[in-house]
């Protein structure tokens, strides 16, 4: 009964805020959003004396906004088409035709997987399903503050409890979780706080960390009881945790141990930072620069952590967003490191992170609105090579960064290009969790890198992975590839213009066409040849680059 | 100014050690002139081996595992160690180790990366990856992190140090993988399609001049170097004489102890490798995790596949002198119950030797007299980086501007001074 009021509570809430005439202002036409953000960019570069390089040429353009939000690579007859055709308005009807594909949803919960699955280091989940959830809920176009309320409410084995299971030690971790929710929703280091005040915010102390870790102090990991249903589910207990009590030696029999209480409803103990044994005070379920929470002894607490996460008027979790989303396009956020939003950390465009917050707090946290404003501007469609004068500029956005493509990314285009590899099936892995084929460990190698927050225009991988490429990865995967080619009939000019438009959405120059004229010429077997030329595309910087 | 301006990126490299130059001698054409700096072997024993079926056994406590004098007098080891016991002036024994985590999935990424893992809400990098990232050299042709096993893989991630830092996995013999063209190519055919990849790809990279393009090329470039370099032969163990082959003995512990030895000798800074023989697996038990059939396992599998090799290995890198620079770790990721039985966590034993290690000691341990403090795993790996000379308070900062200590605590964790 009191559950059912606290919900019926909360929706009364929700409902009151979305009345607010504060946050209920009309959605805006992106564009002409996109000339706000531009003018408070150009503002900037002028103050700053550094000038804007031109747009990109459509090629570029077409490669770049297609990689960006739907992850693939437009075929040559689009590319073709794209690049032929004379309609002043072609860029944003790209946009919008992107946007309405289903790509776009699996582009963006990718996106979200490769951050989470680096955080997901005791393998407890995977994240199959949770891809397929995720990108079906942007394709839907529900609001991120709806995705994020499910993820962390997420229950039993859901799809949607992928999130959570990455923050699986032995059971949920309360502070790990805590951690996770603030890096990625929040934009604040919070796990400073988890062993001592926080440095750059000294407001925080352990008690608010561990105040945030304690609405998740009944939120359990148990074994489906259920017939027929296998595998670890996630509940919500109404039971609180036991007290770490003192410490004892190993060595005392079970019978001769203190008894240890349970600890009341809605507290959690803080641990020693040097030993997890050892409690060193009680911290109750508070919300981040708020009030206490008023938690029962029974039900959920993670339904009323949720609404104050996702909240209009959480000052964090729109901004964060917004700013995680421009640095998906930019390489870098209005306000860098993405996790460290802190009162000494000011955003580079202030005006511009406020303007697409309120846009996207208006939108009801709409990514595909924030996405129209952000790719509509002319900062997102300059050209990446400088101009004189603004060559070492890197937070104005003069120009654009050139980006690489993921480790996982990269390997999702050659299987655009190449088509799905039907070699032999890599061996399936034996014994324990974990021991996984050497063949799968060293694709791994180039997917898992950095691990941290890397950016997006750093070049990561090593020797090892440029050797697996050369000489086993795409030589094994491209055979195929190369047969059809050689049995198509095309002309050997023809074949080249398809190439070029496949990999790089563009014709080749005439110097291209001659360099590749000689090679061909020089390998003599047509087969030979194309099998040197279609490693030649793939392994060259500008398949991997995104300028 | 704010905190965050004022963090630094401390990223000057400590290249020490001495020259080189009778091993230069005797293997001319095959290296060139280089300064020695340290390098590290871990000897990786999965499961979490017996204390007190190694190298901290007390008399009578369980029975056909007696204490065995060694080389020193008044340091015994178990007797079914007997070469090993022969090498016992190489090596120290740790045998007050205190790390608190009794359990594999989470005790092995902590002894791996000298971090509980996920401390501080972040993966770390594995010993591994932090050594090679310490002295990794620019136009090294050979890998800086070896892994010739793949048991404990899964715990092996150069996490924040990247992916150029993760380890080379590879098999002894089988050389260093991808390094050959791929069927039907010839080096030749490789070089003329670089050729063509480099002119066709010179424009973009001159017209976007960020680190990544250029990069890329750079990174083909090395690898094309490494595959027609002379230094692979340092993966050809059949270029080991006969005579090593029989002392290192057959099996795969054997095999990846020799072939650590040629690549540390060919100037890789950090290989791992692993005892962990198949036939040791049953039903309770898997590689050094025995529950069932403790004893007879031990005797008969685990014991002997242990004492040739790693005594084969600490007496050629001391022939060769290059246990002097050469920091050689025994370790699993806990101890166990004094029967062998159980996981245990307490008074449990690691064994280091070389790199200015002094041999002969004994820490503490059931045998000897003087106990020792608790080591933990920071002191653990406070005691490598003293060993590897590597500043134990170095910090790494992370892209978001946070500092991270090489060594968990940086200078507060406290190294076995008294080994060394």
């Amino acid at each position: 009964m009191k559950r059912a009021f606290t919900i019926f509570a909360m929706l009364l809430f929700a409902s009151l805020l979305q009345a607010s005439p504060l946050w209920s202002q009309e959605v805006r036409d992106p564009v002409k959003v996109a000339a706000e953000l531009d003018r408070v960019i150009d503002s900037k570069l002028r103050e700053a004396k550094i000038p804007a390089s031109s747009l990109s040429d459509d090629a570029t353009f077409l490669r770049r906004v297609s990689l960006d939000l739907s992850g693939r690579l437009p075929t040559p007859a689009q590319a073709a088409d794209f690049l032929d055709s004379k309609d002043g308005q072609k860029r944003q009807q790209l946009l919008e035709n992107l946007l309405k594909q289903p790509e776009y949803g699996k582009r963006f919960a990718r996106y979200w997987i490769e951050l989470l699955a680096k955080r997901n280091d005791m393998q407890n989940a995977f994240p199959g399903f949770f891809e397929k959830w995720l990108a079906e809920e942007f394709n839907q176009g529900k609001g991120w503050d709806h995705i994020v309320r499910e993820m962390v409410l997420a229950k039993d084995n859901t799809p949607q409890t992928y999130f959570l299971m990455t923050n699986v030690e032995r059971d949920i971790s309360p502070s790990r979780t805590t951690s996770s929710v603030g890096a990625l929703f929040l934009g604040q280091q919070l796990q400073c706080a988890e062993c001592h005040r926080h440095p750059s915010n000294r407001a925080w102390k352990r008690e608010d960390f561990w105040g945030l870790a304690a609405f998740f102090g009944r939120t359990k990991l148990e074994n489906s009881k259920e017939k027929g249903k296998q595998g670890r589910m996630i509940v919500d207990v109404d039971v609180s945790p036991l007290e770490k009590g003192p410490k004892v030696d190993p060595k005392t029999p079970k019978d001769k141990r203190p008894v240890r209480n349970l600890l009341p409803a809605g507290t959690l103990e803080i641990p020693d930072a040097n030993d997890n044994a050892i409690a060193v005070g009680l911290a109750t379920a508070k919300y981040l620069e708020g009030d206490k929470a008023k938690l029962g002894d029974k039900g959920s607490y993670r339904e009323p952590y949720a609404a104050w996460l996702t909240s209009p008027k959480n000052p964090y979790f729109a901004r964060a967003a917004v700013n995680r989303l421009w640095a998906y396009f930019f390489a870098r956020g209005f306000v860098n490191p993405l996790d460290a939003m802190e009162p000494d950390n000011a955003a580079s465009h202030p005006e511009a992170i406020d303007l697409l917050t309120k846009e996207f707090i208006a939108s009801g946290f709409d990514y595909r609105h924030v996405i129209r404003c952000i790719c509509s501007t002319q900062a997102y469609q300059r050209s990446s090579q400088a101009v004189k004068g603004n060559e070492s500029d890197q937070n104005l956005f003069s120009h654009m960064p050139v980006r690489v493509v993921s480790g996982p990314h990269l390997l999702e285009l050659y299987e655009q290009v190449l088509g799905k590899y039907k070699g032999p099936q890599e061996k399936s892995s034996k014994g324990r969790k974990g021991a996984v084929p050497l063949d799968k460990q060293s694709t791994d190698v180039l997917v898992d890198t950095a691990g941290y927050d890397e950016r997006p225009d750093e070049y990561t991988l090593g020797i090892t992975q440029a050797l697996r490429l050369m000489n086993r990865y795409l030589p094994e995967r491209q055979q195929a590839f190369v047969a059809e080619l050689v049995k198509s009939g095309k002309s050997q000019d023809e074949i080249v213009e398809q190439l070029y438009l496949k990999m790089y959405s563009r014709r080749p120059t005439a110097t291209e066409r001659a360099d590749i004229r000689a090679f061909l010429q020089q390998q003599g077997e047509p087969a030979r040849g194309y099998a040197g030329l279609v490693w030649v595309l793939l392994n060259s910087p500008e398949f991997m680059a995104i300028p | 100014m704010n905190r965050r301006q004022m963090l630094k990126t401390t990223g000057a490299f400590l290249v020490a050690g001495i020259p080189w130059f009778h091993l230069l001698a005797a293997r001319a054409g095959e290296t060139e002139q280089t300064r020695r700096r340290k390098s590290c072997i871990l000897l990786w024993m999965p499961g979490g081996p017996s204390q007190a079926h190694t190298f901290d056994p007390r008399p009578g406590e369980n029975e056909g595992f007696a204490p065995a004098p060694t080389s020193v007098p008044g340091i015994q080891i178990c007797e079914h160690l007997p070469k090993m016991s022969q090498q016992m002036r190489h090596l120290a024994l740790l045998r007050t180790m205190e790390t608190r985590d009794g359990t594999h999935d989470s005790a092995q990424p902590m002894m791996l990366t000298g971090y509980r893992p996920n401390a501080g809400g972040i993966r770390h990098p594995t010993l591994g990856s932090v050594v090679a990232c310490e002295f990794a050299q620019a136009d090294a042709e050979l890998p800086n992190f070896v892994c010739l096993s793949q048991a404990g893989m899964e715990h092996l991630t150069p996490a924040y140090l990247g992916a150029r830092h993760a380890p080379f996995v590879t098999a002894p013999g089988q050389g260093v993988p991808d390094v050959n063209p791929a069927a039907g190519l010839t080096l030749d055919d490789l070089q003329q399609r670089t050729a063509l990849l480099d002119r066709l790809s010179r424009d973009f990279v001159q017209r976007y001049p960020g680190q990544a393009p250029a990069a890329h090329a750079t990174t083909l470039q090395r690898a094309e170097r490494l595959m027609r370099s002379s230094r692979l032969s340092a993966f050809d163990l059949t270029r080991e004489p006969h005579y090593l082959h029989s002392a290192y003995g057959p099996t795969s512990f054997g095999q990846q102890c020799l072939q650590a030895r040629r690549l540390i000798e060919a100037g890789v800074p950090f290989v791992q490798v692993a005892c962990a023989p198949p036939e040791a697996s049953g039903p309770g038990r898997t590689q050094w995790d025995c529950h069932t059939e403790t004893q007879p396992t031990l005797r008969n599998v685990l014991l002997p596949a242990l004492d040739r090799p790693m005594a084969a290995l600490l007496e050629d890198l001391s022939v060769r002198g290059l246990l002097e620079t050469t920091l050689v770790i025994w370790m699993g990721e806990f101890g166990r119950s004094r029967n062998g039985q159980n996981h245990n966590p307490r008074n449990w034993c690691v064994a280091v030797a070389g790199a200015g290690v002094r041999g002969g000691v004994a820490m503490g341990g059931a045998t000897t007299p003087n106990g020792y403090r608790p080591v933990n795993t920071a002191d653990l790996y406070a005691t490598f980086m003293k060993a590897l000379d590597i500043d134990q308070g170095k910090e790494h900062v992370l892209r978001n501007g946070r500092p991270i200590n090489i060594v968990d605590g940086g200078m507060r964790a406290n190294p076995v001074n008294e080994i060394f």
